[in-house]
């Protein structure tokens, strides 16, 4: 279960990630770094960097509980056929 | 040798959705979102070769030759970011309620959030006009690369009616399942052929660090971003991968998930696709500088077709048509699919014409929409200009402009059916406006400041959503409930 520390952490890191996008440091510089100009690397590696951090983010907050709460109920046996009409029911009854 | 690589493959595709169309249950659900059964590795490939179209081989290697490396942080490494987080924070739960509530379209969805015909009508409208540029831009590309990389043999409506020709066959078979299926197949080949098409040409070009030697010593522009990418341009630009949140096609995908825990898959490895084939593309389109110097407008366009007739003629300009090919299809596929959806549910099943349908009514009806949209399409590619392929980032902007009201229906309990439709015609009338001023210029910008159009029309989208919510009278409990726990 992801606690709100956790999740709380986790949604910052995401908004440092994208503060970290742009990365006006490296605007001019052709310095190469891995085999490739510096600003093509440092956004290959700003990916690698997500792929990790939304690994941690499934791992540690996922919102199962609530997604599965959202999910399970009236099933989706009802699926084509009533679905849209059993959401309807509440306007019709208020 | 080109065209019987290209004919081969699409045999492959056709087998691979025939074979898929077996498993084809006779409902509805089975048929538009694959029966909810969709895996993580399927789920990860068919939303990838969805979102992906011709443009990450060809436009990308296009707009690097002309702008270099910054194309990979402007276009890539941006939707690497924002599309997962979309997933981890939309997707899931679309999937979630959508699962629960039966739901097969985003106009479904808008209608049970707000209990409102209307908001749900106007966003069919808008969701179809943003979507048809979409699909025109793919049936034309496919009609224009094949008759690139056979030096004019093939005419381009050739090209265009084979990729209608299959998609019809596949989609109308098979489904949604067939159309995740051959989609993992497509995006595996479009995956590997642009990464061995790079490994050949740079190859030949002495490798990677010889290669960037000689575009420094004539281009060195082209290795930083310098004067060409504005940084308020990088900035604002990471509202445009947004647009994964409100495609129509993505969202029928997101519902076919087998489980929640399906979504893993796409969230954390969607950036290692997109580097996969960005890198290769941007890193071809730069070298391209180094034979083909000067290239001006539409004639850079075929940069990446140039360099494979140079270095590596007739198996890989065969191999790299199939893989643009699979790029197109992988997305029309969905696109019609989602559009043969909607106008069978949203229209036709909801407003009862002839009545209640049953599920085998649903599934011939989808069948004919998917026929309808793709013939349709097909008739438009042969009499529209190529200055349609300007129209994409205006799509683009339109539906990451729309997102504000899918999180809105997800997160906010008191937003209304009159904010959502406020949000809907502030876009409508933003986009409109910035359209007008800034179509046919690639690097348009708000007052030219380098700020895109996306960003204020997000904003006012924002704005009218928050503005007519609060004027309005509060939903009721039981409704939003159903959606927000």
């Amino acid at each position: 279960m992801a606690t709100t520390a956790t999740r709380r952490l986790a949604y910052a890191t995401l908004a440092v990630l994208y503060l970290l996008h742009n990365d006006l440091w490296f605007w001019y510089d052709g310095d190469r770094f891995l085999g490739l100009p510096i600003g093509l690397t440092y956004h290959l590696l700003f990916a690698g960097a997500v792929v990790l951090t939304m690994a941690w983010l499934v791992r540690s907050a996922w919102p199962v509980a609530e997604l599965d709460r959202l999910a399970t109920g009236s099933g989706s046996a009802q699926a084509a056929n009533g679905g849209e009409r059993e959401a309807r029911a509440p306007e019709a009854k208020g | 040798m080109t065209l019987t690589i290209i004919l081969g493959y699409l045999l492959a595709v056709l087998l691979i959705g025939a074979w898929s169309s077996r498993r084809l249950a006779a409902t509805g659900e089975d048929f538009f979102v694959a029966g909810r059964t969709i895996g993580p590795f399927v789920l990860l490939m068919t939303l990838f070769g969805t979102h992906m179209t011709s443009f990450a081989l060809l436009g990308a290697s296009a707009e690097s030759y002309r702008v270099g490396i910054g194309v990979f942080s402007l276009m890539a490494s941006s939707s690497a970011l924002m599309v997962p987080i979309v997933f981890f924070f939309v997707g899931t739960r679309v999937w979630a309620v959508g699962s629960r509530l039966g739901l097969l379209t985003q106009v479904q969805f808008v209608r049970a959030r707000w209990g409102s015909d209307g908001v749900g009508l106007l966003l069919f409208v808008v969701l179809v006009v943003l979507l048809a540029p979409y699909l025109l831009i793919g049936v034309m590309g496919g009609g224009i690369t094949l008759q690139q990389i056979t030096d004019g043999a093939a005419p381009p409506w050739l090209g265009s009616l084979l990729i209608c020709g299959v998609v019809i066959g596949y989609v109308t078979s098979g489904g949604l399942r067939g159309t995740a299926w051959v989609n993992t197949f497509q995006t595996g080949m479009f995956m590997v052929l642009g990464a061995v098409t790079a490994i050949l040409i740079v190859t030949k070009l002495g490798g990677v660090g010889a290669a960037l030697d000689r575009v420094a010593a004539s281009r060195p522009d082209l290795l930083i971003r310098g004067d060409a990418i504005d940084p308020l341009r990088l900035l604002s630009y990471t509202l445009i991968p947004l647009s994964v949140g409100t495609f129509p096609h993505i969202f029928s995908h997101w519902l076919s998930a087998r489980q929640a825990a399906t979504f893993k898959a796409p969230i954390v490895l969607y950036p290692v696709c997109i580097a996969v084939v960005w890198i290769p593309s941007v890193l071809l389109g730069v070298f391209g500088n180094i034979d083909f110097p000067g290239l001006e407008g539409p004639a850079s366009n075929s940069v990446l077709i140039r360099m494979i007739a140079l270095y590596t003629p007739d198996l890989l300009a065969g191999l790299l048509g199939a893989g643009v090919f699979a790029a197109i299809m992988s997305s029309l596929d969905s696109q019609s699919l989602s559009l043969g959806t909607m106008f069978t549910q949203d229209i036709v099943r909801h407003y009862r014409w002839g009545g209640e349908l049953s599920e085998s009514r649903q599934i011939l009806l989808g069948r004919l929409f998917v026929v309808g949209v793709v013939a349709a399409v097909f008739l438009v590619s042969l009499v529209a200009e190529r200055s349609i392929f300007a129209l994409s980032v205006w799509s683009f902007t339109g539906f990451a402009s729309l997102l504000p009201v899918v999180i809105a229906a997800l997160y906010w309990r008191r937003s209304t059916a009159t904010g959502a439709a406020a949000a809907i015609v502030t876009v409508i009338v933003l986009w409109i406006w910035f359209f007008v001023r800034g179509v046919g210029q690639p690097d348009y910008s708000v007052g030219g400041t380098g700020v895109m159009p996306v960003a204020v029309i997000f904003a006012g989208s924002v704005a009218a959503l928050a503005i007519g919510s609060l004027l309005s009278k509060p939903p009721g409990t039981e409704r939003v409930a159903r959606f927000i726990p």
